[in-house]
């Protein structure tokens, strides 16, 4: 097992930095997943880690080991990718040993590794096919288990779920975690999905436009993001967002929408650098919303609901808050007549409150 | 449907030829190889004198393989029923096969009228001559069976002109010490062909010749006096130089002209590259008509008139024929192209020296019929395999060069 | 919707010229080919018969047995030297080289010129009296020594040699496609796997070309079928017989030695080679065909 440590990463590609003085320290046997839309860089970090792309400043420490300039084959890592990249004339048994025939291991070690590798993965049967004659999920367990024979410390995964259809997404995303379990292996893990980001992950790096946004554990990202990108990337339906000033002056705290209704906020844990008739955006998750009940230290706010989706464990009822969109997740035994105005509850403390130009968390 | 649109197009076609023809007169297109630069000076005078006479000469010229290209490709256009107006042939068999076919115009109507018969080399009327009618218009005698040499390359090695193969080969030894290409060769096959039928000549005789190439006897290859062409012919090889390969005839004579070379082997068409180059046969490049057995050789090249469904064509046909053998025009060719005129009735006073000698033999009776008129294409065809892929690889012995010949000789019968 | 029946008849209909096409114009030359080689036939078409005489004199034409040797020869050297040169070249042009536009085109131009172009220049280049070997000599080796155009046992290779540097574009243009169609993740997997890149290209990226390798080599087989033109314009069939290929033997006896007959004789023979060469593959292919249909 070994810990990975990005040390003042910078990568340009021609002109255009990719990445931007980037740092992150990965515990041993930690499951760190790289979330991010496309173009912020996550799989390029992921490539630089692997050492297939070089870097133009900082340093890569695998296992204690400054790996900046060696070759991939010699970092200790296995990566797993989206298009599977399997040797397609090869059989599955060819697929797994063809790099250790190359790193001239002992036949006996890879007959070993190999049977190993597919009884962990299940492939034992598959291990005489081309990569032609197996479905997509089989193909991804031989990708995997390419890496496993390599018996390496760091696992890559850049994106390795994409190409597969839900049904098996599901599936074979509790099976890496097995594996991660069952291995204890380091593994870093890049997608643009945040089910398979907020399961995977012991810790989860947002990043976006080159930048970690925010590194913390699944549930600090969905509870206390950092910045509304944050807010706005992790969790779905989206977290809403309605915009209105801070009012901190006599009384309690208040957060007054541009209709001039006040929410009283008291109870919202604010960082420090608040001030009065700030401009702000207030951010609310639909789950965060009652429509019935008005719990301990919650507090009131008026919507008007107009459209109801069922999703059959949970419904999403769609309406306005100050004229601003606004979704309510409501269980999905209960029912609401739509259309309707009414007094809704939230707790201010789950609440999460943005500067409006800066985006960061007040 | 189908055949009938092909039906119709053919017919629109028929007639836009037609119409087309009909608007040209006189427009004769020749196929010929005549393309190095005494063959297409040579080969002008005709055009100039048919136009002069009223018609118009579109000129075909097709080059290669000693009009190997050129007869393939007029043979091509009469099969397919677009026939030339006229191409050339050498005298000799080589159209056997299209006036058995019916595919050419007899010509009998014009030698009578031009007094052919009278005037033209009795052996040059026979070959042109199938069963009582002629098929082809002759328009000069060729003799391949000529030495040239350079008296300059052979002054500057000290050798004098051979009259004999030995003195042949001492002189090739003179040259090749004082650093001048003995024999100047082309690669094509025909010329290593003429090559060897001038050794054939010279160093077998006139006798050999005939029963190897006109009794087709095996008997005569397998004789001792074969045996020594055969080694006389194997050791030219070392007197050829590696540029031999891919080498024109043309570009081989010029070795001579210009003193590069000591020798050449060639026909009389060679005297229009030395006068080409400003040169005069017979004292700045000398001739020899067979070394050792001085015999002239009549070949040659004739036109022949493929028959014609347009009547114009047929008019133009006729006025060519007649244009060829005009005195005045035989004449001018014949002295750019180096060969000698068909004709006994023209002013023979201006040809060259060469020429002379040649004239001379043949008056003796001194005569050999071109191998063209003996045997057939394909059975020439066999020798030329035969004597080229012998002197191009000098690991074939003379022995191995006999036993080719005689299994061709015994296939032909 | 139509019954099944009157579409396909509609289907064969219009499929008619093209069975006419088939049938006269292929299959009607072919048989009409292989009757003329059992006559006589000089320059116009005899119907006699003369049995096997036609095939018998082809065999004992020394001529013909050269020209087959070195249709092997050029052939085996022709498609090996091409697919090997034409992957080096389309290996390199991959390596994202700069001006990699000007060297596809460079490799390439060769290929849009006639065999005949291709000929002459090799001939005045291989010419020992007048291109590469008497350039080395006038510099001062006055021993060096390139001669192999004018040598029986060499010349067959020049010829070879020359059609290699013609056509290996072509076979970079099709192999280049496939390179281009490689998965990039592909490259990076091989990389972490640690296996050399040479490597992933012989036992990686070569067995995935194999389509390609296979149209080109197709192609190039019936090139070398053909070749004629290469051969007039580098050597004319010589020194002597040494370069004479089938197609010439073929055109000259049609032509210019006025024997249709041996030539339909050889013209034969050759179809007949093709089709015994062709039959094992035609017949893997169909039984494969038919084997994966099943799985």
């Amino acid at each position: 097992m070994a810990t990975v440590s990005i040390r003042d990463l910078e990568i340009d590609f021609g002109t255009l930095r990719v990445l931007q003085t980037l740092n992150l320290d990965i515990a041993e046997g930690e499951f760190i997943v790289l979330l991010g839309p496309s173009g912020c860089g996550k799989s390029t970090l992921l490539n630089a880690v692997a050492g297939l792309l070089d870097v133009t400043a900082g340093q890569i420490w695998i296992g204690g080991k400054n790996v900046t300039w060696e070759e991939p084959k010699d970092r200790g890592i296995g990566m797993v990718f989206q298009s599977y990249a399997l040797y397609p004339r090869m059989t599955v048994k060819g697929n797994l040993s063809f790099g250790l025939k190359m790193a001239k291991t002992p036949s006996e070690e890879i007959e070993k590794r190999v049977a190993k590798a597919a009884k962990i993965l299940q492939i034992e049967p598959l291990l005489n096919r081309r990569p032609s004659e197996l479905s997509g999920g089989q193909r991804q367990r031989v990708a995997i288990g390419r890496a496993l024979v390599r018996d390496v410390e760091v696992f890559l995964f850049d994106e390795p779920l994409s190409n597969l259809d839900a049904k098996l997404r599901t599936e074979l995303r509790v099976e890496i975690k097995r594996l991660h379990h069952e291995l204890g292996s380091t593994m870093i893990y890049v997608t643009h999905d945040q089910i398979e980001a907020l399961t995977l992950a012991d810790r989860i790096a947002v990043m976006n436009g080159g930048v970690i946004q925010q590194l913390a554990s699944p549930k600090e990202i969905y509870r206390r993001p950092v910045n509304r990108f944050v807010a706005g990337f992790v969790g779905s339906p989206g977290m809403n967002f309605v915009d209105g000033t801070l009012s901190l002056g006599a009384g309690a705290p208040g957060f007054v929408l541009s209709d001039g209704t006040r929410l009283d906020i008291s109870g919202y844990e604010f960082s420090g650098n608040a001030k009065d008739e700030q401009p702000a955006t207030i951010g609310i998750r639909p789950e965060q919303v009652d429509l019935k009940e008005k719990g301990e230290d919650a507090t009131i706010l008026p919507i008007s609901l107009n459209l109801v989706e069922p999703m059959g464990a949970d419904s999403l009822v769609w309406g306005h808050v100050s004229g601003t969109q606004f979704a309510v997740r409501i269980d999905g035994d209960d029912h609401v007549t739509t259309p309707v105005t009414v007094d809704a509850f939230f707790s201010p403390s789950q609440a999460s409150i943005f500067d409006k130009t800066s985006g960061a968390r007040l | 449907m189908k055949h009938m649109t092909k039906a119709m197009f053919g017919a629109a076609a028929m007639v836009a030829l037609m119409v087309g023809s009909a608007g040209a007169a006189e427009k004769a297109e020749v196929i010929h190889w005549w393309t190095s630069g005494g063959e297409a000076a040579a080969v002008q005078q005709f055009a100039a004198a048919f136009n002069a006479a009223g018609g118009e000469w579109v000129d075909a010229a097709v080059a290669g393989g000693g009009g190997d290209a050129a007869r393939t490709a007029g043979i091509n256009r009469i099969v397919g029923g677009n026939p030339p107006t006229a191409m050339q042939f050498n005298t000799g068999k080589q159209f056997d096969e299209l006036v058995t076919q019916g595919l050419l115009s007899p010509l009998d109507d014009v030698a009578d009228a031009e007094g052919w018969k009278q005037h033209i080399n009795p052996l040059v009327l026979a070959a042109v001559t199938r069963d009582g009618k002629i098929y082809a218009a002759p328009v000069n005698i060729h003799s391949n069976i000529w030495l040239w040499y350079s008296p300059a390359a052979l002054e500057k090695a000290g050798a004098k002109a051979p009259t004999n193969w030995d003195e042949f080969f001492a002189a090739g030894d003179k040259l090749k010490a004082a650093g001048i290409v003995p024999v100047a060769q082309s690669g094509d096959a025909w010329t290593q062909v003429l090559t060897f039928n001038n050794v054939l000549i010279g160093a077998g005789g006139k006798d050999l010749y005939y029963k190897i190439y006109k009794d087709l006897d095996v008997d005569a290859v397998k004789s001792p006096e074969f045996k020594k062409v055969a080694d006389i012919f194997a050791k030219l090889r070392d007197y050829t130089d590696s540029g031999m390969q891919g080498r024109q005839w043309n570009q081989a004579t010029a070795m001579i002209v210009t003193g590069q070379a000591g020798f050449n082997f060639m026909g009389d068409w060679a005297k229009g590259e030395v006068i080409a180059a400003g040169k005069t046969p017979g004292t700045d490049v000398g001739c020899i008509p067979g070394l050792g057995n001085q015999e002239f050789w009549i070949g040659g090249d004739v036109f022949v008139f493929p028959v014609n469904k347009d009547p114009e064509a047929t008019k133009a046909q006729k006025l060519l024929e007649k244009v060829l053998l005009s005195p005045e025009a035989q004449v001018a060719f014949n002295n750019k192209k180096g060969s000698i005129p068909v004709r006994d009735d023209v002013d023979l006073s201006k040809v060259d020296a060469c020429a002379a000698q040649g004239i001379a033999l043949a008056k003796a009776g001194n005569v050999v019929e071109s191998t063209d008129i003996l045997i057939s294409p394909d059975v020439s065809g066999s020798f030329t395999d035969a004597i080229a892929s012998f002197f191009s690889d000098k690991s074939k012995t003379s022995d191995d060069f006999v036993a080719s010949i005689a299994s061709i000789v015994e296939g032909a019968k | 919707m139509k019954p099944r029946f009157f579409r396909s008849i509609a289907a064969q209909i219009a499929l008619l010229p093209a069975w006419l096409i088939v049938i006269f114009a292929y299959l009607g030359t072919i048989a009409w080919t292989i009757r003329i080689s059992f006559t006589s036939t000089k320059v116009f078409p005899t119907y006699d018969f003369v049995g096997w005489k036609q095939y018998e004199r082809l065999f004992a034409t020394d001529r013909w047995i050269i020209s087959g040797q070195n249709l092997f020869i050029f052939g085996a050297c022709f498609i090996i030297g091409c697919l090997i040169f034409g992957f080096l070249l389309a290996v390199f042009i991959d390596q994202k080289i700069r001006a990699e536009s000007v060297f596809r085109t460079i490799f390439l131009y060769p290929y849009a010129m006639s065999f005949i172009v291709t000929g002459l220049v090799w001939q005045w280049t291989l010419n020992p009296t007048l291109g590469v070997q008497q350039t080395v000599r006038n510099w001062g080796w006055q021993d060096f020594t390139f001669d192999w155009l004018v040598r029986g046992d060499r010349a067959i290779y020049v010829i070879a040699i020359a059609g290699i540097w013609q056509a290996s574009g072509l076979v970079m243009a099709i192999l280049l496609a496939g390179l281009r169609g490689v998965d990039q993740e592909l490259w990076k997997a091989a990389k972490v796997d640690g296996i050399p890149t040479w490597r992933v290209y012989l036992h990686i990226i070569v067995p995935m070309l194999s389509p390609m390798f296979v149209t080109a080599t197709v192609l190039l087989a019936t090139a070398v079928v053909k070749v004629y033109d290469l051969v007039i314009a580098l050597t004319g069939g010589g020194p002597g017989i040494s370069t004479e290929v089938p197609a010439k033997f073929v055109i000259d006896y049609l032509f210019n030695r006025q024997n249709v007959g041996l030539a339909t004789a050889a013209s034969t023979v050759m179809f007949v080679t093709v089709l015994v060469v062709l039959a094992p593959w035609l017949y893997s292919q169909y039984f494969r065909g038919q084997r994966g249909r099943g799985a």
